[in-house]
């Protein structure tokens, strides 16, 4: 069995990293830490996971095979140093995932810039072989994931695109905030973000294409949606055969239907799975390709995609723990 | 081998008939089997759908 500590399990990501690894065949979860909830039971913090036998603990002497930092940004590179060498480390964080001139433009000071090279960015349909050899992993942001796997087919070919995001509020994390209370997030479609989303330095880095955001808050408690359009003379044959790619990944859909409940990929049937699902659609008379790609913000943005890096990186079958069908009416 | 119209993947026949429908494994698409030698598809026509636009 696996040893698994969660750092930082307190958190949407972290409580869904405990649920998922408490449902994993071949994980033990060794440790589960809060500063701020030491010693409570996690059902105090993540009603969902009541039953379980686990208490929170800021004793950061356990014993793992790996680590997951769900931490906020900027910490993991303030901690890390205790897990290095002892475990294999999954930051869930955006410390780790982007070069060090892009995150000087995007995030700003670095504190542990000569540990970025060492870090594997963790998106296993694009890095799975490094991934296998990996001891220090990045996972990838949520938007990023999305808009990543959407555009990737098309790196050397596209130079920029314009993404519009759509963003659930468990996207933002769990601190209090007076634009997260209900009567303000409720109902919302508000500009979270127009233009220089942090998000965009990870698709840059893995597509080379200069993707510029605009991210929405909407109603939605989980969930995200990317809808990205560039320029290109082709034609829905050809875009098809662009994620042909993708044909053998476990858990990428490409949806595209001309009729029925689902034509194009849609949130609400991807939650609750480690899914993401990717569609297209071509304007011909404005020679524009229109890509559409829909996540679980908490899983395959997130936590899922930690636990198939974990399973990649130990040697496991990459869907162990993760073949969840979507959670439908939702 | 015969290749699907809508997204260009081969898809492996072995015996059809005449109008049989047929769905592409990749693409989902609904084809109708107009030709049988050799074997030629043609996607089947949707009903088109007011969403309410």
């Amino acid at each position: 069995m696996i040893k698994a500590a969660v750092v930082g399990a307190s958190g949407y990501i972290g409580g869904e990293l405990v649920r998922l690894l408490a449902m994993h065949p071949e994980v033990e979860i060794s440790a589960v830490t809060s500063r701020r909830y030491n010693g409570k039971k996690i059902h105090k913090v993540h009603p969902n996971l009541r039953g379980l036998n686990l208490k929170f603990t800021n004793n950061y002497n356990f014993d793992a095979d790996v680590v997951f930092l769900a931490v906020p940004h900027g910490t993991s590179m303030k901690i890390i140093d205790e897990y290095m060498g002892s475990a294999k480390i999954i930051d869930l964080s955006a410390d780790f995932r982007v070069s060090l001139n892009l995150y000087e433009e995007y995030y700003g000071e670095h504190l542990k810039p000569e540990l970025i090279d060492e870090f594997v960015y963790g998106l296993p349909e694009i890095h799975r072989e490094e991934i296998k050899k990996a001891e220090l992993i990045a996972n990838p942001g949520c938007n990023a994931t999305a808009v990543i796997l959407a555009l990737y087919p098309f790196k050397g070919e596209i130079s920029e695109a314009i993404v519009d995001l759509k963003v659930s509020s468990s996207a933002g994390g769990r601190r209090e905030n007076v634009a997260s209370i209900h009567p303000e997030r409720s109902n919302v479609v508000r500009i979270y973000k127009s233009f220089h989303h942090r998000h965009e330095a990870e698709v840059k880095q893995e597509t080379k294409v200069n993707a510029q955001f605009t991210v929405h808050s909407v109603d939605l408690v989980r969930g995200l949606l990317a809808t990205i359009y560039f320029k290109m003379e082709t034609n829905e044959k050809e875009l098809y055969k662009k994620y042909f790619l993708y044909l053998k990944e476990p858990f990428v859909r490409i949806v595209k239907e001309k009729g029925g409940m689902q034509r194009l990929p849609d949130p609400k049937y991807v939650i609750g799975s480690n899914f993401v699902d990717i569609g297209f659609t071509y304007d011909e008379k404005n020679q524009r390709v229109i890509l559409f790609s829909a996540l679980d913000n908490l899983i395959k943005g997130g936590a899922g995609q930690a636990v198939q890096n974990m399973n990649i990186a130990f040697g496991l079958d990459e869907t162990l723990g993760l073949n969840y069908l979507p959670v439908y009416p939702i | 081998m015969v290749e699907c119209p809508v997204c260009g993947v081969e898809i492996e026949i072995d015996s059809v008939e005449i109008h049989e429908i047929i769905e592409c494994p990749v693409c989902s698409s609904e084809l109708e089997v107009v030709s049988l030698n050799p074997i030629v598809l043609e996607e089947l026509p949707e009903v088109e759908e007011d969403w309410g636009e």
